[in-house]
């Protein structure tokens, strides 16, 4: 430029800039200068100087990160192979998975992830926008979603089908196809935008750079980089014009409403395939733009009528050639024809579809991408196409004869398609939920296969080479990156917490489960409501865990809460709130409030009964619970009857060798052995070792509840010297695997502990005996009957030794916690003849007696006439002269 | 255990300093090779410090040319410079800057076909729609057009721009008022992002 008109430029701009808009144009309009393309230019930089800052700092911040971007080796899984795409917030990567996590040669995919150290979150939004938009899309002609993720880094990112393709202009250039290839080319990519817009998606920027054709020829569409959601409750702030500085838009595909930043509909998509319909059929844009300055742009889109493709080819050189541009031979030689053919082949039909795809306004356009191939299609048939419907010369020559029938036909069909159109549109409301639920549960299982490829490459080099790598190695590693890479999809990060969970429970890894549960229960609450499935069935997983892990109250405490949430919410005559109140009884189970424990499991039954079928896993627990209850109540009978019906149950739908059979035989074996069927039950509980120990090895807590089981038969039936190591070796499994303050240690120790003082050794049995009874006071208090019974194993020790005056103490205070917990139970008989008998020792027969009475009355309850032990009881009452016996 | 080698006496990195100081001299001196020679160490010391930055803060990070540039040259430098030096010192960081990004961007874009994808150019690849991949090729070209006529209104959207100078220090380092590098820049990127938006096809 020459230096004097730059002056006079710069000297116009700086007077304009300070005006606004009209006194600017009167000021402009009144210079007088030679030629127009300085006012045109100062025009151009008036306009292009509000986001001018923005605009080249935005393109020297880009470069810089563009020159700091290293090549990532990796993303999440995948192997990076290389840069395909750049965009102002987002790199492209061609990338696969490695092989040797898959054992078999990979596809490659296209990864999408943001720019790193361009991190905004609209830029964040506008990416896991795209990937929900992609996710609703299956269409043979749009590249597809494989998954949504958050890499190591936090980085989110997805993951895309890659096209090897070219552009779909450069593609039917290179490869010369013909007019009708190309518009056959051209319907494919309609049916997917169509098929976009039937699923509520606008592109809003269709182009051929956004239109690859793979080699074999299918069209493919991608990047919904800046596709919108119709649906207002999903689609988010548009964050479109606030990366504005970073974004411009080709103006050759956009349409005017588009350029006027108006509202957009479906009908911008048409128009946009209107122009690249055109430029397929033309080889040239429908406009030129003499500058690129907004207000320019958006004045030709508006205003210029584009001129008809044919008329490209229509003789004289035109000046674009001149300007350097393909000639028209060249062109027409691209679509295997010469320049007068080609006129002649667009005249006509395919000049008015084009024409009519490029209406500035949306309802001249096609109603419908589906529309416009309808009509190309009917022009490829030589049938009439409804884009030359309104020319009188044209409807003269086509249907003359049946002009009014056609007219008649049409007004039918348009209302019908109207009626059609509601219709649809409601259905595909209607849909939408169920639809995007189905999705997001199909791209929730692609993100839990991912994660599992993930954890199980055990990246840790100390694991591999050790060579071992423990199931609860790999759930930790999992558990750490669901913590970690899952930030953004709060509900899937809560579902595989709350699996893992229940994983790490059955493990036998109750402190980790707990963790889990409470932490996913803590995210549920705050996506769902109080009597939401999610957090109810959290709740009961974590009440199962709090039961495992000895926190009786606790686990009480909670599900008091979930049953009140159902309650509140009407929803108590459920198969959950059933399920609350089996666990519910667990609790009081316990807690020892059997009553109530067999109330509540009552209740529960009563619904499932009504509500599932019998086979149901969780009747089938509710009424196995009822039995153990009755059997601790020692209503044997009862309690045996229901445990013979639930391992029926059981064995049919489960086999014979599930954990559960194994649960129930054992449940059996401790009915058996109150009825005093020892043979049984030893056979029973040694059934249940069989099936715990091939599941889960010998050395599992389970199956040393089995071996405490199996040394408890073995020395009721008096065979005391081989029932110790059994107890020996199952109060060493639970010691290692619940630790040392388990309750169920106490239980251990305790029938250690007797045995021990079966075989006189008294030092040894007081010094487990008062360990456990530390256990039992710390776990489940003074008052609480296996407390109590500990206590009078002490007693029983004391007596033994002839230390009557401390047994006594003790018995007082075992009897006084029985009698308030259950005054009725055989068991109270137990101290009851004890200190009864040291009384008559220390010869006082006065004492003696109430407590020998009670003792009898309830053996009497209990035991058949004659048995050995009434008897015994009898003889001594008779000795301390009682007149009733 | 092996005795640990000793280190040189005094600053090791004075040898870079002293070679980028003379580098910096030959090149304000009118000696062009000395920007080749440059240019990597510049490089070099950029790269080092984005790293570090990047790992700092991972993603948090908001890139500012101004810091990143300065800091890479007053590492390099690492000494008081004095007031001429101090002018020499802008000039040539923007100068530079610009010089980094651009040869970058260009290697970057032949670095693409390079990766060799069958059937198509990577350029045909483009995956998104807002992708300026040459915004920085486009801009230079405006910028050396804008030099041909206006060399000073030029050096203002360099210091700015690329150095990320207020338009005070831009003032101080031409030696011009304050309003008239207002002015200049004002019309400088007004014409050059006419020009970018003209040239961005």
């Amino acid at each position: 430029m020459d230096p004097a008109r730059w002056q006079q430029l710069e000297a116009l701009f700086h007077e304009a800039r300070l005006l606004d808009g009209t006194e600017r144009r009167a000021f402009l309009e009144s210079q007088r200068v030679d030629g127009a393309d300085v006012i045109d230019q100062v025009e151009a930089m008036l306009e292009a100087n509000r986001q001018a800052s923005s605009e080249i700092g935005g393109i020297v911040d880009s470069a810089v990160v563009n020159a700091l971007q290293k090549l990532p080796d990796r993303i999440g899984p995948y192997e990076i192979v290389s840069q395909i795409g750049a965009g102002g917030f987002c790199s492209v990567y061609r990338a696969r998975l490695p092989e040797e996590a898959t054992q078999e040669a990979t596809q490659n995919v296209a990864i999408k992830v943001l720019k790193r150290g361009l991190t905004s979150r609209d830029a964040e939004r506008r990416l896991q926008q795209e990937s929900e938009i992609l996710a609703r899309l299956h269409h043979p002609n749009i590249a597809r979603l494989l998954g949504h993720r958050t890499s190591h880094l936090g980085e989110p990112y997805f993951v895309l089908e890659l096209i090897d393709g070219e552009p779909i202009d450069r593609f039917c250039d290179n490869h010369r196809w013909t007019i009708d290839q190309r518009l056959k080319l051209f319907c494919q990519v309609c049916s997917a935008v169509d098929y976009a817009h039937a699923n509520l998606v606008i592109h809003r920027d269709i182009k051929p750079n956004n239109l690859l054709v793979t080699p074999d020829g299918t069209p493919k569409l991608l990047d919904f980089g800046i596709a919108k959601l119709l649906l207002p409750e999903l689609s988010r702030a548009d964050p479109v014009h606030t990366l504005a500085g970073n974004s411009w838009m080709t103006p050759d595909y956009a349409s005017p409403e588009q350029v006027r930043e108006e509202p957009l509909t479906t009908a911008t998509d048409v128009y946009s395939l209107g122009v690249l319909l055109y430029r397929l059929l033309c080889g040239r844009p429908p406009y030129q733009f003499h500058s690129r300055s907004p207000r320019a742009i958006e004045d030709v889109i508006s205003n210029a009528e584009p001129p008809a493709p044919s008329s490209h080819f229509a003789g004289l050189p035109s000046n674009r050639e001149r300007h350097g541009e393909a000639s028209a031979r060249d062109l027409a030689r691209c679509r295997g024809t010469t320049a007068p053919q080609l006129r002649d082949r667009l005249r006509g039909d395919l000049d008015s579809i084009v024409l009519m795809a490029l209406s500035k306004q949306a309802d001249r356009r096609y109603a419908s991408a589906l529309q416009l191939s309808q009509d190309i299609e009917r022009h490829l048939r030589s049938e009439p196409v409804s884009a030359r419907r309104l020319t009188p010369f044209y409807l003269a020559r086509k249907f003359v004869r049946r002009h009014a029938i056609s007219v008649g036909v049409a007004v039918a069909i348009l209302a019908t398609s109207a009626a059609a159109v509601v219709v649809t549109t409601r259905a595909t409301l209607h849909a939408e939920a169920e639809r995007s639920r189905a999705e997001r549960h199909l791209a929730e299982s692609q993100q839990v296969a991912e994660l599992l490829v993930e954890i199980f490459e055990v990246p840790d080099p100390k694991i591999v080479r050790e060579g071992r790598v423990t199931a609860e190695e790999v759930l930790d590693e999992g558990a750490r990156r669901i913590a970690t890479q899952l930030q953004h999809q709060p509900e899937l990060r809560a579902s595989l917490m709350a699996i893992m969970g229940r994983v790490y429970r059955n493990l036998g890894n109750n402190r980790k489960s707990r963790e889990l549960l409470d932490e996913a229960l803590a995210h549920r609450r705050e996506l769902h409501g109080d009597a939401d499935l999610p957090v109810i069935e959290t709740q009961q997983e974590l009440a199962r865990s709090l039961l495992a892990q000895g926190e009786y109250e606790a686990a009480n405490e909670l599900l008091r809460t979930t049953q009140s949430s159902l309650q509140a919410a009407g929803r108590d005559e459920t198969a959950p709130y059933a399920l609350t109140l089996t666990l519910l009884a667990g609790a009081r189970k316990q807690m020892n409030q059997l009553d109530e424990a067999e109330n509540l499991a009552q209740q529960a039954l009563e619904l499932q009964r009504v509500l599932l079928d019998p086979a149901d896993p969780a009747l089938i627990e509710s009424m196995s619970l009822l039995a153990e209850v009755l059997s601790l109540k020692r209503d044997f009978d009862a309690a045996e009857a229901k445990f013979r019906e639930t391992l029926e149950l059981r064995r049919a739908h489960l086999g014979d060798n599930h954990p559960d059979v194994a649960t129930n035989l054992g449940d059996l074996t401790v009915v058996l052995h109150g009825q005093g069927r020892f043979e049984e039950a030893e056979q029973a509980v040694r059934e249940t070792i069989r099936i715990r120990a091939n599941l889960y090895g010998d050395d599992h807590w389970i199956v040393g509840t089995s071996y405490h089981n199996l040394g408890q038969l073995l020395a009721a039936k008096g065979q005391v010297d081989e029932a110790l190591p059994w107890l020996e070796r199952s109060l060493e499994i639970s010691r290692a695997q619940l630790g040392q303050d388990h309750p169920k240690i106490a239980g251990s120790l305790v029938s250690l502990a007797m045995l021990n003082q079966r075989l006189d050794r008294f030092q040894e049995a007081e010094a487990l005996y008062l360990r456990a009874l530390e256990l039992h006071r710390e776990k489940l208090g003074e008052q609480h009957p296996s407390t109590a019974r500990n206590l009078y194993q002490i007693a029983t020790l004391h007596a033994a030794q002839g230390r009557h005056q401390k047994a006594l103490p003790l018995l007082d205070r075992v009897v006084a916690t029985f009698r308030a917990s259950m005054p009725h139970d055989y068991r109270l008989s137990h101290p009851l003849l004890l200190r009864g008998r040291i009384f008559i020792e220390l010869g006082n027969c006065a004492q003696a007696l109430p407590d020998l009475r009670q003792a009898l009355e309830l053996r009497q309850n209990e035991l058949p006439e004659g048995h050995e032990s009434l008897e015994e009881i009898t003889a001594e009452l008779d000795l301390c002269g009682d007149s009733r016996a | 255990m092996e005795a640990p080698e000793l280190e040189p006496a005094g600053n090791p990195s004075n040898g870079l300093q002293d070679e980028v100081t003379g580098l910096l001299r030959r090149w304000t001196a009118g000696d062009r090779s000395a920007l080749e020679q440059l240019t990597p160490l510049i490089y070099g010391e950029l790269r080092n410090i984005a790293r570090g930055a990047l790992k700092k803060e991972s993603r948090q990070i908001s890139l500012e040319t101004t810091g990143l540039v300065n800091e890479a040259f007053l590492r390099l430098l690492k000494t008081d410079v004095d007031w001429q030096d101090r002018r020499h010192f802008f000039a040539l960081s923007a100068r530079l800057v610009r010089r980094v990004l651009v040869d970058l961007a260009r290697e970057r874009k032949s670095d693409k076909r390079g990766y060799g994808i069958p059937h198509l150019a990577l350029d045909n690849a483009r995956l998104i729609s807002v992708d300026k991949p040459s915004g920085i090729l486009v801009l230079d070209d405006a910028l050396e057009a804008l030099a041909k006529f206006d060399e000073r209104k030029a050096r203002v959207v360099e210091l700015r721009f690329f150095t990320g100078l207020t338009i005070d220090e831009t003032a101080e380092i031409l030696e011009i008022s304050h309003a008239t590098v207002e002015r200049d820049f004002q019309a400088a990127k007004a014409w050059l992002a006419s020009e970018i938006q003209k040239r961005e096809r």
